[in-house]
């Protein structure tokens, strides 16, 4: 098969443990759609090492290239993007787009200099505008956190780079029927060019309970005094099926892993359902709660910014509210 | 052993921001300006290398003249010398342009480093590209979201990372740059002698003419990032404030509860 030139939305997979990323389904989703709109082909590229690339043609690509060898096992961002940049001389595709997250950050930055074009980082959505005859990747970031969302674009090179936050976009239900045929990049990389090498990994064990997958979240803050009292929302989200995160502080106090941290430096979630209770509604950890359906606020503090946020708001004591909640609920 | 610390100020985003609806523009009246806090978290590790190891540090700031400011907060905690880099035609740098300027100037300044270190981001954009960006310029090992550096030994840095999934032990060369995540350590208290020190230093700045740039490669002219529309985030929800007593309110939101994790 002949690979499109000049052309095409790619997206670079990430994967871990031999298992792609879910942001790596979500990019695809969202390029077909934007494919499928301005008549854009999308190549996914998969760069490792003992990786079932076909999967990607179940979730939408239309094209998939792999760049297989060992020396691809573990991720090292330097040789990962020599490769990329030898593959985007060749196709130089319209737009490359990558996952806000281990691959992504290291390797985007130097895709962007070594072709020296034009990259946003962090985006939360993107969008294709047709100007002047060329077609515009309108990347959408958010800045002052998350206060104002920016359209960034890069109008006189190409590609034009984007990396996407994980959990921002739709994941397309996978189909097996649509499948394909994948192509081998032929590439032989040097030892030489791995410039960093992964000695250890320590796993959180806890990934079962993705707060990021979770589309029920309670979420306790500073209101709460003591840690007896946080860890009563753990009644309340074995009632509702849900995930308790939390704010810094608790996070810093021990009272809670800071994989279940959301904020600006913790996780961004975007659950259909969202209570605060005893928290502040600091932008720091308001920027990382997104598209939710109903979200709750509690707090003794009529002024908390936190009500800016809600739909439905209490003034109150957070522990006894939280008390009479889980004895309305059974 | 020579370690330099990118520092870059930023608007202090620790309270409430108001951002200008007409400008779209952060409502700087009545907002100050820090040292981004990651990057104070790199402060902190030079400043624990420089003990262990005697290290020299350097820290490098590029922008406006009053970003000396946050250069002499660094001496004042330790730090050895400090770079301002400022030049007109650096402003509206993007992170590409903004890489070439910091790579060259660690060139020139330091030819011999070690270690650049940096924050894992900037609060104010975000962007995380920076660091990364200094690495690939340079054609140095990158890693970034280091929380520890347990060992240096040989020429080689074995590095503590914080991961999407957990932690990772990373090795690599030196020289090399690493990106700062939250440490555990606390930030270094200014001390009495250092201020001293701090006032009487003298902040080098570095322009377009002393780093030997090209007037196209930086700027504006240099940057193939364009910053569109701007659209402010309404936070104003229509709130609904639930009155009565707190029996009924629990029992009204538990309704609501309810049903939305029902749908789910
Ligand atoms: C660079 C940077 C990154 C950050 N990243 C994050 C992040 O990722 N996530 C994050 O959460 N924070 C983050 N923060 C911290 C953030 O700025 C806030 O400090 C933090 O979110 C506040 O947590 P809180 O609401 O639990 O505590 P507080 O701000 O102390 O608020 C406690 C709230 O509880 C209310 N309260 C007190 N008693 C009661 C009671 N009995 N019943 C009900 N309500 C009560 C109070 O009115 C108050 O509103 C970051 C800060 C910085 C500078
Ligand atoms: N103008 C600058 N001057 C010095 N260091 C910078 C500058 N911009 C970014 N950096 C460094 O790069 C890091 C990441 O910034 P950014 O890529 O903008 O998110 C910051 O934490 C700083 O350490």
């Amino acid at each position: 098969m002949e690979l499109v030139k000049n052309a095409g939305i790619w997206i670079v997979a990430s994967h871990f443990n031999g298992q792609f990323t879910d942001v790596t389904y979500e990019l695809i989703g969202k390029a077909s759609e934007l494919g499928k709109a301005h008549n854009e082909t999308v190549t996914a590229v998969v760069i490792g090492s003992d990786l079932k690339a076909e999967a990607l043609y179940h979730y939408g690509a239309d094209q998939v290239i792999y760049a297989a060898d060992p020396i691809f096992a573990d991720f090292d961002s330097n040789s990962y993007a020599i490769e990329l940049e030898k593959m985007m001389r060749e196709y130089k595709p319209l737009a490359v787009v990558f996952g806000a997250d281990d691959f992504g950050r290291d390797i985007a930055p130097r895709l962007a200099t070594k072709l020296e074009t034009g990259l946003s980082a962090d985006c939360i959505d993107l969008e294709i505008k047709e100007e002047n005859g060329k077609k515009l990747l309108i990347q959408k970031k958010p800045y002052l956190n998350g206060g104002i969302i920016v359209d960034i674009v890069c109008d006189k090179r190409n590609p034009q780079l984007a990396t996407v936050r994980p959990g921002m976009l739709m994941c397309p239900t996978p189909d097996e029927k649509q499948s394909g045929e994948v192509i081998k990049w032929q590439c032989s990389p040097k030892a030489a060019e791995l410039l960093t090498r992964i000695e250890a990994v320590m796993q959180k064990n806890n990934l079962s309970k993705d707060i990021q997958k979770s589309e029920i979240i309670i979420a306790g803050g500073r209101g709460f005094k003591k840690k007896e009292d946080f860890e009563k929302l753990y009644v309340l989200a074995d009632l509702l099926g849900g995930v308790v995160g939390a704010t810094r502080p608790l996070v810093t106090e021990g009272w809670i892993d800071e994989s279940f941290q959301i904020g600006q430096s913790g996780k961004v979630v975007s659950p259909k359902l969202y209570i605060g209770l005893g928290i502040s509604g600091a932008a720091q950890h308001c920027c990382g709660v997104k598209n939710t359906q109903l979200f709750i606020a509690v707090n003794s503090d009529a002024n908390a910014p936190i009500f800016q946020y809600a739909d439905y708001g209490y003034v109150g004591d957070c522990k006894s509210f939280l008390d009479e909640l889980i004895s309305c609920l059974k | 052993m020579k370690i330099v610390v990118l520092v870059k100020q930023v608007p202090d985003l620790s309270g409430d921001i108001k951002i200008d609806p007409k400008t779209k523009n952060l409502d700087r009246r009545d907002s100050s300006v820090v040292i981004n806090p990651y990057d104070l978290q790199a402060l902190t590790l030079a400043l624990q290398l420089k003990q262990q190891f005697n290290a020299e540090t350097c820290a490098i700031s590029m922008g406006p003249q009053k970003a000396e400011m946050a250069l002499y907060e660094c001496l004042a905690m330790g730090i050895d010398e400090a770079v301002l880099i400022s030049d007109r035609a650096f402003v509206g740098s993007d992170t590409l342009a903004t890489t070439l300027i910091i790579a060259q100037a660690i060139r020139k300044k330091i030819p011999d480093v070690t270690m650049i270190l940096c924050g894992k981001h900037a609060v104010d954009a975000e962007t995380g590209i920076v660091g990364p960006g200094v690495a690939e310029r340079m054609g140095l090992p990158c890693v970034s979201n280091v929380c520890e550096c347990p060992e240096i030994k040989n020429g080689k840095a074995r590095v503590r990372r914080q991961s999407d999934t957990g932690y990772q032990t990373v090795s690599c060369a030196l020289p090399a740059v690493f990106t700062i995540a939250e440490t555990s350590s606390e930030p270094n208290y200014i001390h009495m002698n250092n201020i001293k020190k701090a006032s009487n230093a003298h902040i080098e700045t570095m322009t377009l003419a002393s780093l030997q740039l090209e007037r196209s490669k930086v700027g504006i002219e240099g940057s193939p990032t364009v910053v569109g529309s701007l659209n402010l985030v309404e936070m104003n929800k229509e709130t609904v404030m639930l009155t009565g007593d707190q029996k009924e309110a629990a029992c009204r939101i538990a309704a609501l509860l309810q049903k939305t994790a029902k749908g789910v």
